[in-house]
């Protein structure tokens, strides 16, 4: 049997030299009497010496004295006799070499086989760098701080983990909580969970953690001590330089003043269109009184009078559900008008459809209603004349040409005859039309029958004020 | 002839609704202003049916009228109404049907022959009058 012992010996040493040679940490061995037996490459090009000004000399004399302070040798002759490594001693120094730097050492005991004492080996990290970006980091945050305490709206700052970092005065103010009693805590945690209400714990648990921006989210709730309030909500997440998670900046910003206005308008608009209405219904009572004493070639004028103001009231409750801020969406007030004559001219068994084919146009509300009533007009006559079987199509649509908006009232019924047109009651209403489309600033564009059906378009100047939409993209 | 049970304070929608239904047919058997006006007519008549204008004199709401009389599955009721039906909160344990004001008398007449067509069991089917509403999906075709 051979001694493999000798071979393996040759061949740790080795291994071990290899290693400390090619690690980028300076490393250095010192003897029980803190003489430095060894260095690695590592050491001597960071700080910027030789192997003979530093091998066999006491690490205290090292230099210029930079390793002689007393917390190091602490370390070295009371801590190390006693434990095996110590972690994470910081010295900040001029040193000769390489100026003011921050080392990071880190001591370990070690036994050679064969020795009795140990020798420590001390591994030296630079890490200046990175403490100067901690301190710019935390200069950036004082700043960031006081910002934070000068505004007037509660903010707030989470972790990722949505616990707070810091509040705003306004925010412990109006939550009624101390400074102390923020720290690490979520929000719904905050004094006895009283903030653990609904609308916030939806904004922590679902809205906040999908880590999309949040521009004016609402959240209405009753919060305790303020009674019921609606916030806007601003959130943007913050970076930290050297830190890979981010934090979240929140402002609450209360509207309730702001909604309430909104919503005192909304029911003071609804009263006042319930009013309007009531009252035209005297209007048709009176009408259909007339109606009863007049001669009978009349009685058909008086109901065609009542069906107009019934449309009229109608068109009240199309415009406020098509209305875009202070315009009207055109698209949506038509398919509002198919969609009411379909389910008051036509049934589900009629074989006529009324279909839209529309662009996203704005009109004013000024227009609104004779545009409305025009539209009414065109289609109420192609319902009632273009289809004697009952079947077909009327076809609404309305599009940007050039500067102005073409409406276009289509049918593929029977067409008219310039005769029948002179015979058929309702001749009236095509004098209506051409008063709504003086009324409306347009023009009818002559179309002669294109085939079978009829066809009516007609030209209005584009809406002059610029859309609600236009506004709202700001910064 | 059915008997019809009007409560409507403005008065001259009222009496022309009094005038057209019983030229359609029907027995007007009470016109009531308020809420308790209409619960004593309706005790006094049992009426078939009933055209109910939602807001009454003195804030009265007409629903209650139902209740009190126990209309359901006794008589049929019309309401009318200034507001949008789309956001009307009538259920169907309120009444039949509604129509939005103003209405004609043709549609008016059109609309109650609906309600009574639902309320001794059927269904009802498209067109219906412009501003007729009702108010259970289970009673349309």
């Amino acid at each position: 049997m051979s001694d493999v012992t000798p071979a393996k010996k040759a061949v740790s040493e080795i291994a071990a030299s290899d290693i400390v040679e090619t690690v980028p940490s300076a490393l250095i061995i010192l003897d029980r009497n803190l003489n430095i037996t060894s260095a690695n490459r590592a050491f001597y090009q960071t700080f910027r010496t030789s192997r003979a000004e530093t091998e066999g000399c006491h690490i205290y004399e090292l230099g210029n004295r930079q390793w002689d302070i007393p917390a190091l040798r602490s370390l070295l002759e009371s801590v190390i006799p006693h434990r095996a490594s110590v972690e994470g001693f910081e010295v900040e120094h001029d040193f000769p070499t390489i100026g003011r730097r921050t080392m990071l050492v880190n001591a370990r005991k070690i036994f050679r086989p064969g020795d009795h004492d140990g020798y420590i080996l001390l591994a030296i990290e630079d890490v200046s760098e990175e403490r100067a970006a901690q301190a710019e980091s935390k200069r950036n945050w004082q700043l960031t701080q006081s910002i934070v305490d000068t505004i007037r709206d509660p903010l707030v700052v989470l972790e990722h983990d949505m616990t707070i970092v810091t509040a705003s005065k306004a925010f412990l103010t109006i939550f009624g909580i101390t400074e102390a009693e923020t720290q690490g805590r979520r929000v719904s945690e905050l004094g006895q969970h009283q903030w653990d209400v609904p609308a916030l714990r939806h904004l922590m648990e679902k809205v906040l953690p999908e880590n999309k921006p949040i521009e004016n989210f609402e959240i209405e709730d009753d919060f305790p001590g303020l009674g019921r309030r609606v916030f806007n909500l601003n959130a943007r997440k913050i970076w930290q330089p050297g830190n890979h998670t981010h934090r979240m900046l929140l402002v609450f910003e209360d509207i309730t003043d702001r909604k309430q206005r909104e919503r005192d308008a909304q029911v003071l608009t609804n009263e006042i269109s319930h009013r309007i209405k009531n009252n035209l219904q005297i209007v048709v009572g009176l009408i259909a009184y007339e109606a009863r004493s007049t001669a009978a070639e009349c009685v058909p004028g008086y109901k065609a009078m009542q069906a107009r103001i019934g449309a009229i009231a109608q068109l009240y409750d199309l415009i406020s559900q098509s209305s875009r801020g202070p315009t009207i969406a055109v698209d949506a007030y038509l398919r509002e008008i198919a969609e009411t004559m379909s389910a008051s001219l036509l049934g589900n068994t009629s074989g006529i459809k009324i279909e839209v084919k529309a662009e996203a146009l704005d009109i004013d509300p000024d227009r609104a209603v004779p545009f409305g009533l025009l539209v009414n007009e065109l289609a109420t006559n192609a319902i009632k004349h273009a289809f004697p079987d009952g079947t077909g199509r009327v076809v609404l649509s309305v599009e940007q040409v050039g500067d102005q908006i073409e409406l276009t009232v289509a049918d593929d019924g029977v067409g008219m005859k310039g005769k029948d047109a002179a015979k058929v009651p309702e001749k009236r209403g095509a004098d209506y039309v051409a008063i709504f489309v003086r009324q409306l600033g347009g023009t009818i564009v002559p179309s002669g029958s294109e085939g079978a059906g009829t066809i009516v378009r007609i030209r209005l100047p584009l809406l002059l004020v610029p859309p609600a939409g236009a506004e709202r993209v700001a910064a | 002839m059915l008997r019809v049970l009007i409560a409507e304070d403005q008065l001259i929608i009222a009496e022309l609704l009094e005038i057209v239904l019983t030229e359609s047919g029907y027995e007007v058997c009470g016109i009531a202003r308020t809420v308790d006006e209409a619960v004593a007519l309706g005790e006094l008549h049992t009426p078939d049916l009933a055209v109910l204008d939602v807001q009454l004199a003195k804030g009265g709401y007409s629903p209650e009228i139902g209740r009190r009389l126990n209309s359901r599955g006794k008589f049929g009721v019309l309401y009318t109404t200034g507001k949008d039906a789309r956001t009307s909160t009538l259920t169907p344990a309120d009444g039949e049907a509604l129509i939005v004001k103003p209405y004609s008398a043709e549609d008016l007449v059109r609309a109650l022959e609906i309600v009574r067509e639902i309320a001794i069991g059927g269904t009802a089917a498209p067109p219906f009058p412009p501003g007729f509403r009702l108010l259970s999906a289970a009673a349309l075709v």
